[in-house]
């Protein structure tokens, strides 16, 4: 238990550390050079021909082809996370869209349909991935979005500082970029095999294409002529190294003792591999007045900077107050930014057709007017920008300026916060007008109500009067048989005639005498 | 070289992203990764306890699943194996995703967040029914154990 309570202690104490191993392999390369020199005072030969991790010219038809192109390890400057694949979580290499509507790198997309049961990864919809309807190209929209996206250099690690989109990678690398290591095809003698006659080989040795560039250009190809780069000489400073054409300048500049330089101030002779180290120190190096950038040209020595131009200079005194105006210009720039993108995915919404907020549909007028409106404005904005941004481009540019594009820009956006304004000030009284509408609607209603009480009422008054008449007809009928055209054209409401009724016939109409006695309440 | 990649892409992003109960550990091994979770809002775990889930990535990730499991960490005594109805008591996890309804597409992020959220929604303190008989004799890799899934609605 002891053990393995030590064992997770160290662990966890390197944990920083050690991952840290796998992450900067790259970096870990330049420490190779604190490795003592080997026996032969020789100058890191090795390290020179660049480091591994980067592109090697290979031609095309060379069998060995495990180090050809390989654009997964491309590194994006911009990434946008809805043009990476859900496997590989990079942008998409040769994009395939599923029947599900899901798209996918298609090394990416044909290994999970390899490996397991044949499901969609992201919703397991069943695949077959031999079927064109099921798995096919993604539209070519796609694939240029994503050819479009910048890069890195694949020979950054070399100090390439290319940027790029990632279509133009492969040209790039082949014919432009000085870190590309090619085969050396310099000459140099052949120590084991003296007998073959040919006592001249081609060198081979991978090698950027920086240092080859001297030796390529003379297309003569006169074997003598062409001296391998790698080959060895003496240092020329006599400090008993053996360097090549590569590692000439670094010598000097690094290891050699004797390559000696002077001062500018001091006039001291040191090591040029010491001299950056001295500049930091000597009092009499020029140095540049720290107000520089703001423009003053003073230069001088490092004693006399202190004492003298320090306290006096006024640009050191307005440094305060001009970084203030640079950070203050900064936030104003990212705060329209933000405006403008929320004004445009407003006016984005209005012109689809719904307000995001309320999700109501917007009349068709409405549509074309803001259409309209977000057009000349659009327009309108992106030729202040093109103006805002050219300017920022040339550092040379005055902050008055910037500020009053600035203002420019507030103005309009501004004028566009009114016109919403309004829009919503006439939104709000129709909602208004539709209350009003709606109240008047319920005053209807209820009257309507009333009426149909009253009509109700009316009908129940006309069925009892109905009733009576044919009563009274079927008590005349039976019983004395006159009077009938009297009672019909009487049409009165009295009760005489029930009561006459009764008296003539009463032990045959009972029933008719109880409905009597009802109508009379 | 896919897998180092991908898990490295990851590690970069996690470091961003991950939400506030859950904290990413690296170890001396870059295949091998730990993730510290809190349960806040839930009365069967108690806030100060953490629960550390160990992944352990194959070389065929992210198309194999990685090795998914509560682990109790060995130097101090803070971590325990959470309680519920499909952890076994050796953190072991009864759970669909990490065996055959893995899918490429899920990583450590969306891992760690179903098994959080998996506790979060916990309301049952107690163990898989099981539970004794399936540590007496489950082996050291939980996916190479095929689950038998009990219930789904828990």
């Amino acid at each position: 238990m002891s053990a393995n309570d030590s064992f997770t202690e160290i662990s966890e104490l390197t944990d920083s550390i050690n991952l840290n191993v796998s992450l900067l392999t790259n970096d870990n390369n330049d420490d190779n050079d604190n490795e003592p020199s080997p026996s032969v005072k020789q100058a890191e030969l090795d390290e020179d021909e660049g480091i591994e991790d980067g592109y090697d010219y290979i031609e095309e038809w060379s069998l060995n082809s495990s180090k050809a192109l390989d654009l997964t390890v491309l590194s994006y400057i911009d990434r946008f996370e809805h043009l990476n694949c859900p496997v590989c979580q990079l942008p998409f290499l040769d994009p395939y869209t599923t029947k599900c509507g899901h798209t996918f790198c298609k090394e990416c997309i044909k290994e999970c349909l390899g490996s397991t049961n044949s499901r969609c990864p992201l919703d397991r919809t069943t695949l077959d991935p031999f079927n064109v309807n099921d798995l096919f190209q993604a539209p070519i929209i796609i694939k240029n979005l994503t050819d479009e996206l910048k890069v890195k250099c694949l020979n950054d690690k070399r100090g390439c500082n290319w940027i790029g989109s990632r279509w133009e990678v492969k040209t790039h690398l082949n014919n432009e970029c000085e870190f590309t290591r090619f085969k050396c095809n310099g000459k140099v003698n052949n120590n084991n095999n003296n007998e073959s006659g040919n006592d001249k080989v081609i060198c081979g040795k991978l090698t950027e294409k920086r240092f080859l560039v001297n030796n390529n250009n003379n297309d003569d190809d006169d074997d003598d002529d062409d001296e391998c780069i790698h080959k060895l000489y003496p240092c020329p400073n006599d400090c008993g190294f053996q360097i090549t054409k590569i590692t000439e300048q670094r010598h000097l500049d690094n290891e050699c003792e004797q390559n000696f330089k002077t001062c500018g101030g001091c006039h001291l002779k040191f090591p040029s591999k010491d001299f950056i180290k001295h500049e930091e120190f000597c009092e009499k190096f020029y140095i540049k007045c720290n107000g520089h950038k703001y423009g003053c040209d003073w230069k001088g020595d490092r004693s006399r900077y202190e004492t003298i131009h320090e306290p006096s200079c006024n640009f050191l005194k307005l440094a305060p107050y001009f970084e203030k105006q640079e950070s203050d210009i900064k936030s104003t720039k990212d705060e329209n930014k933000l405006l403008k993108s929320q004004i445009s995915s407003i006016l984005d919404s209005i012109v689809q057709g719904k307000v995001a907020n309320l999700g109501n549909n917007l009349n068709l007028e409405e549509i074309y007017s803001s259409s309209a409106l977000s057009l000349a404005f659009s327009s309108s904005s992106s030729a202040y920008s093109s103006q805002a941004f050219l300017p920022s481009l040339s550092t040379s540019t005055s902050i008055d300026e910037c500020i009053k594009l600035l203002n420019i820009e507030a103005e309009t956006l501004k004028a566009n916060l009114e016109k919403f304004q309004r829009a919503e000030q006439n939104f709000e009284n129709n909602l208004t007008l539709i209350d009003n509408f709606i109240n008047e609607n319920l005053r209807i209603k209820e009257e309507l109500g009333v009426q149909k009480n009253v009509i109700n009422s009316l009908r129940q008054q006309l069925q009892f009067l109905m009733m009576e008449r044919r009563r009274n007809n079927f008590a005349t009928g039976y019983g004395n048989g006159y009077g009938n055209a009297n009672t019909n054209t009487n049409g009165n409401r009295s009760n005489t005639y029930n009561r006459t009724s009764y008296s003539d016939d009463e032990g045959n109409f009972m029933g008719n005498g109880g409905f009597g006695n009802q109508t009379k309440l | 070289m896919f897998a180092t990649r991908r898990l490295l892409n990851e590690i970069k992003a996690l470091g961003k992203e991950l939400p506030e109960n859950l904290h990413l550990i690296q170890t001396s091994e870059l295949n091998k990764l730990y993730v510290d979770m809190k349960v806040l809002n839930n009365p069967i775990y108690s806030p100060e306890d953490i629960y550390r889930l160990q992944f352990i990535i194959g070389d065929e990730y992210p198309f194999e699943s990685p090795q998914v499991q509560f682990i109790l960490s060995r130097d101090d005594n803070i971590t325990k194996i959470p309680i519920h109805p499909h952890i076994y008591s050796n953190g072991h996890i009864c759970l669909d995703i990490l065996g055959d309804k893995w899918s490429p597409v899920q990583n450590i992020l969306s891992t760690s967040l179903s098994i959080h959220s998996m506790l979060c929604n916990n309301d049952r303190n107690e163990r898989p029914p099981d539970d004794e008989n399936y540590i007496s004799h489950a082996p050291s890799n939980p996916k190479k154990s095929s689950f038998y899934y009990h219930d789904d609605n828990v």
